[in-house]
């Protein structure tokens, strides 16, 4: 079985999460680094991709 | 008039022919973000998409995008002004609150699923801006309590989906009345009792969407605007008040233990927002109407739905909230990209008073995101680009009537600092008064005696011509 990679931050560690209600149309994909979701009949070339920089500039919502 | 759901809502436009029912099979990505922008562009009706792919449940977007449909959600004629509109928030205000009622009839409960049942992505959820992070819940009607209290609040936040019952909450302001009540769970300690109503009557995802005074409730305010009490029931598993007639309730808590990375976002002001560590809302409880309908809205480059659905009730809180402080301040308006630009027209009596009305707005409890503000005259139209833009080069020099103040609450202001902070802005448009006479006392040169007449003639000849 091939490994999906997260189209955002290349990571392997992906896991499916959903597959649509009506079988076989698409499936939804996460990756546990950095919360991409994304569904299989997406077309995500040229996504915005996500560096360090981004994520250590991530602010945090607190109550 | 009112609408008492969803589904009698788009009943009306439909009606009205300003509803548009798409009946071919339409991909969550990238055609409902396609399908926003291009009925925001054109003011176009709101659309009805039957058969979203892979999904039973229906689809509704850009049911508020227009002034028509924004006025008629408030049960006021299509044809309303937009300065119509605002009055009636601000009526809707004197009238507050018509209290909510609690029924027994509950559509929202006609289907329960609670534990390995739970599955958002049984409705239909898109990307609508191609680096959304995720697909995004964005028409929320997001309910929380008070633990000390009971002060109900419901507002409006960006939800990011996870999993099937996980989703990233991103409330952009510490000073939304959320992260109070949030603030006041967490200190003592346990998780906050949230839940979400999708697919409602159109006046209270505009409530939500607004900010009222602290301490109001938003149902009450709805209520206020419909002139009709709002239908409210229990929710399932959590200590908190529902729409009744709501398609589809999520309930659950907050959970703060294992924040995640949140965004971007493709938000109001037009541009996509930053990354943030925003807790987890753990959906434990679905409960849906039969065949629900899921209500979206379309957010992105202004104009936007979000911008149809929240500006003139926005100008009415701050109109209200800034009157009642300075009472010389005759009308406000909002220019685009809407709530990063806003006009104060008064009848200034010191020359201290318009520099006083800038830090009043980014003081009151609206003004948080308001970024840049430019102050007129009472006889410059404060919805009329050109003239404001008359008032700032001929009434206004930059080393004396600009105020910047840096070290704020950004909100969603992408031109932010790097510590989360931007530098509010204020234009000083206005005349010198008596006694400290300067040099910027400009009048406009009014229309000589006979100029409208001249104006008819002129352009009958013409027609004839």
């Amino acid at each position: 079985m091939v490994k999906l990679i997260c189209p955002r931050c290349d990571a392997e560690q992906t896991e499916k999460v959903a597959d649509s209600p009506l079988k076989g149309k698409w499936e939804v994909y996460r990756c546990a680094k950095c919360n991409y979701v994304w569904r299989s009949t997406e077309n995500l070339k040229g996504i915005t991709k996500l560096t360090k920089q981004m994520v250590d500039h991530a602010a945090p919502v607190v109550p | 008039m009112y609408y008492r759901d969803l589904r009698d809502w788009i009943q009306a436009l439909e009606k009205e022919g300003d509803l548009l029912r798409i009946k071919e099979e339409v991909k969550l990505e990238p055609d409902v973000g396609a399908i926003g922008r291009a009925v925001c562009d054109v003011e176009g009706p709101g659309i009805f998409i039957e058969n979203p792919s892979g999904i039973k449940t229906p689809l509704t977007i850009c049911l508020h995008a227009s002034w028509r449909r924004a006025a008629m959600a408030m049960g006021l004629p299509k044809e309303s002004t937009r300065s119509e509109q605002i009055q009636a928030w601000i009526d809707a205000y004197k009238r507050y609150p018509v209290k909510s009622k609690m029924v027994n009839d509950a559509p929202c409960k006609e289907t329960v699923l609670t534990g390995d049942e739970v599955n958002i992505f049984q409705f239909p959820i898109p990307r609508c801006n191609f680096n959304d992070a995720s697909f995004y819940l964005v028409k929320t009607v997001c309910i929380s309590k008070d633990p000390d209290t009971g002060w109900v609040n419901v507002g409006m936040y960006r939800m990011m989906l996870l999993n099937r019952n996980r989703i990233a909450i991103m409330v952009s302001t510490a000073a939304a009345h959320f992260r109070q009540h949030w603030r006041k769970w967490h200190e003592k300690g346990k998780k906050m009792e949230v839940a979400v109503a999708l697919g409602t009557e159109p006046v209270l995802p505009m409530v939500a969407g607004m900010r009222i005074p602290a301490e109001w409730n938003e149902f009450d305010y709805a209520g206020a605007v419909r002139n009709e009490p709002e239908e409210l029931v229990k929710a399932e598993t959590v200590d908190l008040p529902v729409p009744a007639r709501a398609e589809i309730v999520l309930e659950g808590v907050l959970n703060i233990d294992t924040p995640v990375l949140e965004g971007p976002f493709g938000e109001h002001p037009g541009s996509y927002s930053s990354y943030y560590w925003a807790p987890v809302f753990e959906v434990k409880a679905i409960t849906h109407r039969n065949n629900p309908i899921n209500d979206t809205l379309f957010c992105g480059r202004p104009p936007s739905e979000a911008n149809y659905m929240t500006m003139l009730s926005k100008v009415a809180g701050v109109q209200e909230e800034l009157k009642r402080m300075m009472p010389q301040i005759t009308e406000i308006a909002f220019h685009y990209p809407y709530l990063y630009n806003v006009v104060i027209q008064g009848k200034w009596g010191h020359n201290g008073e318009p520099k006083r009305a800038m830090f009043a707005l980014w003081g009151a409890s609206f003004g948080t995101p308001m970024k840049q503000v430019t102050i007129v005259d009472e006889d410059i139209d404060p919805w009329d680009a050109s003239q404001v833009s008359w008032a700032v080069c001929t009434r206004c020099q930059a080393n004396e009537d600009i105020v910047m103040v840096p070290g704020c609450d950004p909100v969603l202001d992408p031109a932010r600092e790097e510590d989360y902070t931007n530098c509010k802005l204020g234009i000083d448009a206005t005349k010198a008064r008596p006694p400290f006479y300067r040099h910027k006392h400009v009048d406009w040169i009014y229309p000589g005696e006979g100029t409208e007449e001249w104006k008819e003639k002129i352009l009958k000849q013409w027609e004839r011509r």
